[in-house]
């Protein structure tokens, strides 16, 4: 049912007083300009989508902030969490398999294993070039330490061969550190990751013997597009965290 | 003494008799009361007829009630919980372990709190479970109900979505790993992933992180639930309940107004049937909870988190397990469960559509043996579902080949269909004989809604009819429940601080007796007023 304003009425009514309206008839199909009306409800449906997506879109403007990061690499020197400086010739971690060093580098929520590894790798520093810095972020599906870490040689056998590894309980992803995937950081042994461990660039210091992060190599950290976005950028210089232990269990 | 107003019904014998009219005589006074001012039974909501009062049927209405209770007890929780990464002083815990700390180690009752927060949240989603594999077994989805079915399946997605948010708020290594597992998973969703995963992640720092999946736990994910179960339950109010199986394709799927007259008022049957249940549940839950009282695992980053176990919990650990499978990369996994989740939401017409194909499968059939597709899927859903939490929870993060897991399922497939086949066949065949043999169009009796022919006493003034005697259990029942609140009411009167297990699960037991004692005496009232007696001889 339709209704229409009977006419002569004054614009403003006092309170109280109801305007009197009228029936009308519906209007029976011949009546109807169908043309218009589907316009109309062309226009309807148009409106309803320009404000809905209009919504959407601000409502994306609004939830996603701009992505905390760095523009460039950090340089900072790394500390022991007690304060001391790292000494490249005096690191002994992993000294067994049950205690491990991580820091966080370049962002606080991107952390590192710092390896003092059994022999010279591709970008190790130190005097034995044996020292190096590898993501402690799985490449699979993001697993941080206690579940990821690192297996002196022959923890597990004649896995790798006996040489030393980083593996990931959460789903038994294997790295090797001694062994550089083509873009830069450690190969997998074993998936199910698809893409190497990215490694920090270190630098040694050879009068002071003190060492420094200065950038990183291999694919960006896992979770982030970009190893630079997606977190707060460390202070200088980076503690490390104190030795932890490691959930260990041998890849089968 | 005098006799309750109203009365006993002509032939039926007292008990009790004397001895209980003051209590029946309080009871109607309270119920004349509660009438008289709320107009109750009266209320728009539907009577439910009477094959219905058996829990199978309310299977819906025990998640209702879980999901009650968690709002409840997250509230409590609420007025402690600090959602920050950020240490109270250097070198402590970060705030969001803290103060989960402090609820238990500080809080009086908090222990038993946030244990029950923790089974509750279980039990939400085993009922939810349980109430979806009834609903596919008994075909509940048929015309008119699907609709429900897909508001019940997107509730069971934000079950689950309560269940990944919750995880991460204590802040332990095991809960920020498991996020971040999550997180690594919705980011391999091919194309959505990267809007969706800042939504999640905020600005990527953990701070960021916490912020927001402390917002969803609490404020989105639960009024977008709300929402949903607001429709879910109008939905289930529209149609009336399920009418349980059938082979009859004409069987009556809906209750009418008409049946409605018959049925009286929702009230008090309806209302004493759900409480009842609903009780039972507190109590259990009370009893596990503070039996099982949960340790807090090492706060994320500390130096003794070594040791944790990375799976996810239980209702988890299946898409934990299919991640864990050769060649199945985080792509394909999130792809596999958006594929399951398309499949749940549209069975009601993928169950159509292969009835068009075969042709004798498509009808308001609802029986199961009526249904080999449904049964066969339901089934292996299941088998699936059970299979993968139990090799993810003995097998955690051990790779399987293709060729295991393939032969793995593929044969528990290929049984499960073989068997259901074989059955459905031989079942086929036997209706066969007997449509031959009556020489009718349906052999199976048309199934209606039972209704009751007697108009019923509860549709009476008076609300305890029957009287209820000491031998009933009524008034052992009162006994207990009075004794049962004196309990918490004394550990909260008293002004100690109470922590510590050993108070906790005493405060604990104390309520779930209540409970108990109280399911038992609105199940005597219920008795009393509802049960069937055997019609007259002749």
């Amino acid at each position: 049912m339709f209704y229409r304003l009977t006419d002569g009425g004054p614009t403003r009514f006092p309170p109280g007083i109801v305007r009197r309206v009228d029936a009308v008839p519906t209007p029976s199909s011949e009546e109807v300009d169908e043309a218009k009306r589907s316009t109309l409800k062309l226009a309807l449906i148009g409106g309803v989508l320009a404000v809905g997506g209009a919504g959407v879109a601000s409502f994306l403007r609004i939830a996603v902030p701009p992505q905390a990061g760095a523009a460039t690499f950090p340089k900072v020197q790394l500390l022991y969490s007690d304060g001391t400086p790292v000494l490249a010739s005096k690191y002994r971690y992993p000294s067994t398999s049950t205690s491990l060093i991580v820091f966080n580098y370049p962002l606080d929520n991107e952390p590192n294993l710092l390896l003092n590894l059994p022999s010279a790798v591709s970008g190790g520093v130190g005097p034995n070039n044996s020292l190096a810095a590898f993501s402690a972020v799985c490449q699979h599906l993001g697993c941080t330490p206690p579940f990821i870490s690192y297996y002196p040689p022959g923890a597990c056998g004649t896995f790798n061969g006996g040489a030393a590894f980083i593996h990931c309980v959460c789903h038994g992803s294997s790295y090797n550190p001694a062994v550089p995937a083509p873009g830069g950081g450690a190969s997998i042994i074993t998936g199910p990751a698809q893409s190497p461990l990215p490694q920090v660039v270190l630098q040694w210091d050879q009068t002071t013997d003190e060492v420094f992060a200065v950038g990183a190599v291999g694919p960006p950290v896992k979770g982030h597009t970009n190893t630079l976005v997606g977190g707060n950028v460390v202070s200088t210089p980076v503690q490390t965290e104190a030795p932890q232990t490691p959930t260990q269990q041998c890849p089968t | 003494m005098t006799e309750v107003e109203g009365g006993p019904a002509a032939g039926v014998p007292r008990k009790g008799g004397a001895r209980s009219s003051l209590y029946n005589r309080s009871l109607n006074w309270l119920w004349n009361f509660i009438e008289s001012r709320t107009h109750i039974s009266k209320w728009p909501y539907r009577p439910q007829p009477e094959f219905s009062f058996n829990p199978s049927y309310w299977t819906g209405a025990f998640v209702a009630v879980a999901f009650i209770l968690q709002v409840l007890t997250g509230l409590l929780l609420l007025f402690y919980y600090d959602p920050s990464v950020t240490a109270a002083s250097a070198g402590a815990p970060p705030q969001a372990w803290a103060s989960t700390q402090y609820i238990i180690q500080t809080t009086p009752f908090g222990w038993l709190l946030l244990s029950s927060h923790l089974y509750g949240a279980y039990a939400a989603i085993m009922l939810a479970f349980v109430h979806f594999f009834r609903g596919f077994y008994t075909g509940v989805y048929k015309r008119p109900r699907e609709v429900s079915w897909m508001l019940g399946t997107l509730l069971l997605v934000c079950m689950l979505g309560m269940g990944f948010t919750g995880y991460l708020l204590p802040y332990t290594a095991l809960s920020v790993g498991a996020t971040d597992v999550g997180l690594a998973l919705v980011n391999s969703v091919p194309v959505l992933g990267p809007i969706m995963s800042p939504l999640l992640q905020g600005n990527g720092t953990y701070q960021g992180l916490l912020s927001r999946v402390f917002a969803l736990h609490v404020v989105l994910i639960p009024v977008v639930l709300l929402a949903l179960l607001y429709a879910h339950v109008t939905l289930f109010e529209s149609h009336g309940i399920g009418p349980g199986v059938s082979s009859d394709p004409q069987a009556k799927r809906v209750l009418t107004e008409a049946d409605d007259r018959k049925l009286g008022s929702w009230f008090p049957r309806v209302f004493l049937y759900m409480l009842k249940w609903g009780l039972v549940y507190v109590g259990v839950l009370l009893v596990v909870s503070s039996t099982f009282l949960v340790a807090l695992p090492a706060a994320f980053g500390s130096q003794n988190q070594g040791g944790a176990s990375p799976e996810p919990d239980w209702y988890f650990l299946w898409l934990y397990k299919v991640a864990d499978f050769q060649y199945v990369t985080p792509t394909i996994a999130v792809l596999l469960v958006g594929l399951l989740a398309a499949f749940i939401l549209f069975v009601p017409w993928i169950e159509a559509v292969v009835g068009r194909v075969v042709p004798r499968l498509r009808s308001l059939r609802t029986h199961p043996r009526d249904r080999p597709f449904a049964l066969f899927t339901a089934t292996f859903l299941l088998s699936f579902f059970a299979l993968m939490t139990v090799w993810g929870g003995v097998m955690p993060g051990v790779t399987i080949p293709v060729q295991m897991y393939a032969a793995y399922l593929g044969s528990l497939a290929l049984l499960q269909g073989l068997v259901i086949l074989f059955f459905y066949l031989r079942y086929q065949r036997t209706y066969r004989a007997r449509r031959q043999a009556a020489k009718g169009p349906s052999p199976v009796p048309a199934r209606t809604l039972a209704a009751p022919a007697k108009a019923n006493p509860r549709n009476a003034r008076t609300f305890y009819r029957p009287s209820l005697g000491f031998w009933d259990g009524s008034t052992a029942m009162v006994v207990m429940t009075l004794a049962g609140l004196l309990v918490p009411l004394a550990f909260i009167l008293d002004q100690r601080s109470y922590v510590g297990a050993a108070n906790e699960q005493a405060f604990g037991a104390a309520t779930a007796v209540m409970a108990f004692a109280l399911a038992g005496m609105v199940h005597v009232s219920e008795r009393a007023l509802f049960q069937r007696r055997a019609a007259p001889a002749g």
